[in-house]
């Protein structure tokens, strides 16, 4: 098999990287300050969006300065213990060459998704008021590790990753890195690396393709290249702007979903999966949606599910118990447990957004309301939001919308606004008429009350 | 083709002794010999192993490098008893180790090449080699370990010096080349500071040599090499020192 394009021209000196010329040098100084012994930051984070070069140059990097490279990614064991283990042991030695004064540069690629566990659980609504409520689960697992790997390190370590606040909400990385942002790259520029790469390969590609490929890339130059690559391959000429993709997610996902049904071959499958930039587990609720689409027989249907069911379970075991080990079981069973789920000729089906999307993000509001009113609740009866909207939500609406002197006392006790009212009645037009008598009170009397919750709650309670 | 026959303690040694570095493994099954080389994921340690056709009471392969879950290898060598004598072969439809011992069988799947990198062999010079008792070398570790996680190897022309440090423990051990407890090479002193983890591990893990070989030089990885399966076997590990605490 021939190389695929992206490595074949993967630069491997920083003056060959397009674009980012203000991060490449901020590296090559952070590397000169290694190399001089004079290191304010051990560590740096290239953040950025995806193919835009943060891998590329940390290995040029190496080359150039003649660091050894040991490189850690997603897929790599990634509960804390093994983290620690490798990044630490790694950090506190020198190389095995002897050579004393060659560093070892430790990448840590995708250095955000080392929290998966952590962010699921702290999800829920951006407000300022749920921030704090975050921070219990922040240093937990891999974070600590990396800073306390960072803080003993003798060489030089790089941490990449596509979303800086990912990482720096979980600990005291910006004390403790330069974080250096990779930008998109400009179109002229991956207008002009393309045609590099079609003269090195000999391909004539008319200039208007060249400009499409490089407009559609969003600044992303792996997917250019790939997208070149796709339309080139296995001719000496393009000259119709044909054949290339518009590049989004949901048509990459599309595409690996057809040769899931399709295809029996894991290794075919696992190489379109590599390239869909959307995250496994997210995969399974787009295999669900479609599999009775693509799949007609009630075996190959069971069958399908059942797999598929299976890698549920290993991404349920990957965040519970932080075996990261295991993802890759899941991984396998969704796609090519899918794949040869089938005996019989699958149908060709038009495939569909997952509902299950859908109806989450049509939810999404209603979501959030609740998730605020809880936090409320919750702060004032002291418990969690979970418990306070198992527990206490129900009644809360029940009692809110049939007592009157109670949803008087609510409305002053959890600051409702009117909206979180109308909310509360389900935006009923009763509500109206509510809110009417709710909010008339003199504002003199209402600013009065207010103080004293603030000045003491529990005083309150008891004067009640 | 792949037949090799061989005792259970010879092939349980060289499993014990990769397993202390990593989970995977690339055995290379030569014309002539077994060929295993192995680097821990931090690349900290190393082991070279080789064994040649004379250690085995039958070999014969055509060459092959067949990528190995040490664990499974490990779970089927605990039924052999001392002195059995356990069959490799390669079943190349089904892509399987098949590991017999007397009427036993395990099909061991095997794990694809491209999946574990090549480990390179560093070119080493080293300034001081001392040559000592398997045994002294363990009570060494055993005793330094109780008290720190890293020790200290110091190479004089007459003696060869262990030594760990804590707080407050110290624990020092010195063997004389004039009483005839070490054999030394050294031009020039030579001192260096390594891990114990690995190191311990390894070092447990040898069942057949009586004496090994210690290379060091000044803040310089570590060569032990010595010989196992009755001379037919020889293993080196490489441990890269480690770096004083300021930068």
């Amino acid at each position: 098999m021939t190389e695929m394009w992206v490595e074949k021209y993967r630069p491997k000196f920083l003056g060959e990287i397009r674009g980012n010329k203000q991060a490449i040098e901020a590296m090559r100084r952070w590397a000169e300050e290694w190399e001089t012994g004079k290191v304010k930051k051990r560590a740096v984070v290239l953040s950025g969006k995806p193919g835009v070069g943060k891998t590329t140059a940390a290995h040029a990097l190496a080359n150039e300065f003649g660091w050894a490279v040991i490189e850690l990614n997603a897929s790599d064991a990634r509960n804390a213990g093994a983290i620690e283990d490798i990044v630490l042991r790694a950090a506190i030695h020198s190389d095995l060459s002897g050579d004393e004064k060659r560093k070892k540069l430790l990448i840590l690629d995708e250095a955000d998704s080392l929290y998966e566990r952590v962010s699921r659980e702290g999800e829920g609504p951006e407000g300022a008021e749920a921030g704090d409520e975050k921070e219990d689960y922040s240093d937990r697992g891999g974070a600590s590790a990396i800073l306390r790997a960072i803080a003993v390190t003798s060489n030089p370590i790089i941490l990449i990753v596509n979303d800086e606040y990912e990482l720096t909400r979980k600990g005291r990385f910006k004390e403790v890195c330069e974080i250096i942002k990779f930008r998109r790259v400009d179109k002229r520029e991956i207008k002009k690396l393309l045609a590099g790469i079609c003269a090195s390969e000999k391909i004539r590609v008319e200039e208007s393709v060249l400009q499409l490929i490089a407009e559609r890339s969003d600044g992303d130059v792996r997917s250019a290249i790939n997208d070149l690559e796709a339309v080139a391959t296995g001719r000496t000429q393009v000259t119709t702007e044909e054949g290339v993709g518009v590049r989004d997610r949901e048509e990459e996902v599309y595409a690996l979903l057809g040769t899931i049904f399709k295809e029996r071959n894991l290794r075919k499958i696992r190489e379109i999966q590599r390239n869909v930039d959307e995250e496994p587990e997210k995969l399974t609720l787009w295999i669900e949606e479609n599999i009775p689409r693509a799949y007609t027989h009630p075996e190959d249907l069971a069958s399908g599910f059942d797999a598929l069911s299976k890698a549920d379970l290993f991404f349920g075991r990957v965040y519970r118990r932080g075996r990261y080990g295991l993802w890759k079981y899941a991984i396998d069973l969704m796609l090519g447990g899918v794949a040869v789920a089938k005996k019989h000729e699958p149908r060709f089906a038009q495939f569909s957004f997952p509902m299950f999307l859908l109806k989450m993000r049509d939810t999404r509001d209603t979501r959030e309301r609740i998730y605020a009113l809880c936090y409320k609740l919750g702060r004032y009866c002291h418990s969690s939001i979970a418990e306070a909207k198992r527990e206490i939500y129900p009644y809360f609406v029940y009692i809110f919308r049939h007592n009157d002197s109670f949803r008087r006392q609510m409305v002053r006790k959890l600051r409702l606004t009117p909206d979180d009212v109308r909310f509360i009645f389900d935006y009923d037009e009763r509500a109206e008429i509510i809110i009417k008598d709710l909010y008339s009170q003199k504002p003199e009397k209402e600013k009065e009350k207010q103080k004293s919750v603030e000045v003491g709650r529990g005083q309150q309670k008891l004067l009640e | 083709m792949l037949n090799a026959k061989v005792k259970a303690e010879t092939l349980k040694e060289v499993v014990e002794l990769l397993h202390t570095l990593v989970d995977e493994v690339k055995m290379n099954f030569g014309k002539e010999g077994l060929g295993v080389k192995a680097v821990d994921p931090s690349h900290v340690a190393m082991i070279e192993l080789s064994l040649t056709k004379s250690s085995f009471e039958e070999y014969k392969s055509s060459g092959m490098e067949l990528a190995i879950e040490l664990e499974k290898l490990k779970e089927v060598l605990k039924l052999a008893r001392p002195g059995e004598i356990v069959k490799l072969s390669f079943d190349e439809d089904k892509n399987k180790l098949i590991v017999e011992i007397a009427s036993f069988r395990r099909f061991i799947p095997l794990l694809d090449i491209g999946s574990i990198s090549d480990a390179k062999v560093p070119s080493l010079t080293h300034s001081a080699k001392a040559v000592i008792d398997l045994e002294a070398l363990r009570q060494g570790i055993r005793g330094t370990e109780s008290v720190s996680s890293h020790l200290t190897i110091e190479i004089k022309p007459d003696v060869f010096k262990l030594e760990g440090e804590s707080e407050q423990d110290k624990v020092e051990m010195m063997l004389y080349k004039e009483k005839g407890e070490v054999e030394i090479e050294a031009k020039e002193p030579a001192k260096s500071m390594y891990a114990l983890d690995y190191f311990s591990n390894v070092v447990k893990a040898i069942s057949s040599a009586q004496k090994v070989t210690l290379n060091i030089g000044k803040d310089y990885p570590l060569k032990m090499e010595f010989a196992f399966a009755g001379g037919n076997g020889t293993a080196k590990f490489l441990l890269a020192p480690r770096m004083p605490d300021s930068i």
